[in-house]
């Protein structure tokens, strides 16, 4: 068993209105991330996937039941400005919108903002900075202005300036959503080799091809967990996911469409290749 | 269109100028500001040229370029040089047709738009062009953290200025974003009146204004995400260092001020 680093019990949210009324955002979640997992969030837009992210490093507070992070129970009357700090710094956040999370005008600069801002002395900072930027294979460009690069690789900027700051966790907070398919292969290649080298990632999107290859994928809707579990037992509630207003992958509607046509084929499949090697081999079967 | 402003852009290279210290650069140019007023004679103002051509030619930096630097201001020039040389009463007066006007007007007229000029070249043009301007934002970060005993916000300001820098070509690319799309609907930005163009102008400033707030409001929650917190207790990755290059440069604005002053009082011709 290995340590839960994120744990929501009961956990709400709810903003409060200009009118004294609030709405509720989060409304009850139970959910708990195990170190080193590769975790997808999956809702359609104001499902509250988002707010549950800003939840998790502290951007905004729970309204409602308990919230862990790294097996400390998070209370908002005893925590220090430290402690605040310190829990931003082990669970590093990517945005939606690449511009707008880059603070300078040089690539390495930017890496190093992380860094300065908790104090890393000077000569330390150098070797972080390029440590960060090889790992997202940025090294190239750290003299460039982020203008010059195109939105995968500012996601990959953005990236490396949390890896800067040594993180435990990673989330991405829809951090796909603006970039071209190249720049989403290029950002979620990264992520998946990071998070082979340990780091816990919390990938937060509304692609459903990009949950496929999580190792556990969690789907939220009106506030709520919908389904937990691993891509294959999430992906065969196609009737859930389609009311909570999700498209399950191709292959596995697919599937599931010539299985209501009563053929007998494996609804799990979420591989292109498993899928065209399985119905070959039904129409194989056929013609015999 | 947005992008042929040169003026306070920076060009990459390796020159003295670009190795000087921002710091050092900083003070050396409110040096040569110092020496441009305290020239007032033909011989002083000769120096200065002389002088100017000897920075522009040492920054590697094209004489094209700085000069196109100093376009936008052309009107400002113009309009001191005919103020200058129809209101200045002198001794030696020049009939032209039924004006009169005076030779000194025409020399105060030079002068005045020779000083305009260096001073365009020497900030604009020398400081800019050659140094980035995340040093240059450090630098006065640096140079002003005396201040920061009188509770002045160095740091704050600092931070802002490397904000704006860092989104000005994010907001040219979104102000060339906006105007596609008004066009696409219709919109005429080039034709009519002075005051149709001005209210054309309207569709683009409002989305352009709301995109800069969402901006500033996502950068805030990121800035914060990366445990910024102010200036207290933050380091930096580069440390700025003075090296042999910077006293040089110091040694020769000095030199350059003491012969400006020589020359003032040692051949005051025409002095203003």
């Amino acid at each position: 068993m290995s340590e839960t680093v994120i744990k929501a019990e009961n956990l709400s949210f709810s903003y409060k209105e200009d009118d004294g009324s609030s709405t509720e955002v989060l409304n009850g979640v139970n959910i708990s991330i195990e170190r080193g997992s590769f975790v997808a969030v999956l809702g359609h837009n104001g499902s509250g996937k988002s707010t549950f992210a800003k939840l998790c490093n502290l951007i905004i507070m729970p309204t409602d039941g308990t919230l862990s992070l790294f097996g400390k129970r998070i209370d908002e009357k005893t925590l220090t400005e430290d402690e605040l700090f310190e829990i931003r710094r082990r669970v590093g956040m990517v945005f939606q919108n690449p511009d707008n999370q880059l603070v300078a005008t040089i690539v390495e600069e930017d890496v190093a903002f992380g860094p300065e801002n908790i104090g890393v002395p000077s000569n330390q900072i150098r070797k972080r900075v390029d440590d960060a930027l090889a790992l997202v294979g940025m090294s190239e460009f750290k003299k460039h202005s982020p203008h010059q690069l195109s939105g995968g690789q500012k996601q990959r900027v953005a990236i490396a300036g949390i890896l800067a700051l040594n993180p435990d966790i990673i989330i991405l907070d829809e951090a796909t959503a603006m970039l071209d398919p190249a720049g989403r292969r290029e950002v979620l290649d990264t992520v998946h080799r990071l998070n082979r080298e340990g780091k816990t990632i919390l990938h937060i999107t509304h692609y459903m091809e990009e949950a496929i290859d999580a190792d556990r994928v969690i789907v939220i809707n009106d506030g709520n967990v919908l389904i937990d579990g691993t891509p294959k037992e999430v992906f065969s509630h196609t009737e859930l996911l389609s009311d909570a207003g999700l498209d399950v992958p191709q292959t596995t509607d697919l599937a599931h469409r010539l299985i209501n046509d009563g053929y007998a084929i494996d609804g799990d499949l979420l591989d292109v290749e498993e899928c065209a090697a399985e119905i070959s081999s039904i129409i194989k079967g056929k013609a015999k | 269109m947005m992008r042929d402003i040169t003026l306070g852009q920076f060009f990459p290279g390796n020159s003295p100028l670009h190795r000087l210290d921002p710091r050092m650069k900083i003070i050396l140019t409110v040096a040569y500001i110092v020496a441009v007023f305290l020239a007032d004679s033909v011989g002083g103002y000769a120096l200065l040229i002389l002088f100017t051509a000897f920075l522009v030619s040492i920054s590697g930096i094209k004489v094209s370029v700085v000069l196109r630097g100093v376009r936008p201001l052309i009107y400002v020039i113009a309009f001191t040089s005919i103020v200058n040389i129809f209101f200045t009463v002198g001794d030696t007066p020049l009939h032209l047709w039924k004006i009169t006007i005076y030779l000194e007007g025409i020399v105060t007229a030079a002068f005045r738009v020779e000083r305009i000029w260096k001073l365009l070249i020497g900030t604009s043009g020398l400081l800019t062009h050659t140094t980035t301007p995340i040093a240059l934002t450090d630098a006065i970060e640096r140079l002003l953290s005396p201040l920061r005993v009188i509770h002045v916000p160095v740091h704050e300001f600092a931070m802002m200025m490397t904000i704006a820098l860092r989104f000005i070509p994010t907001l040219l690319k979104e102000t060339d974003k906006i105007m596609s799309a008004q066009k696409a609907r219709g919109a005429d930005f080039s034709t009519g009146k002075l005051i149709d163009r001005a209210k054309a102008l309207i569709p683009i400033l409002i989305p352009l204004i709301i995109s800069a707030f969402r901006s500033a409001d996502e950068l805030a929650t990121a800035m914060e995400c990366r445990c910024y917190r102010g200036g207290n207790g933050r380091t930096r990755m580069t440390c700025l260092k003075l090296s042999a290059i910077d006293f040089v440069g110091l040694f020769v604005m000095a030199a350059f001020i003491v012969g400006v002053l020589a020359v003032n009082v040692h051949l005051p011709v025409y002095t203003v």
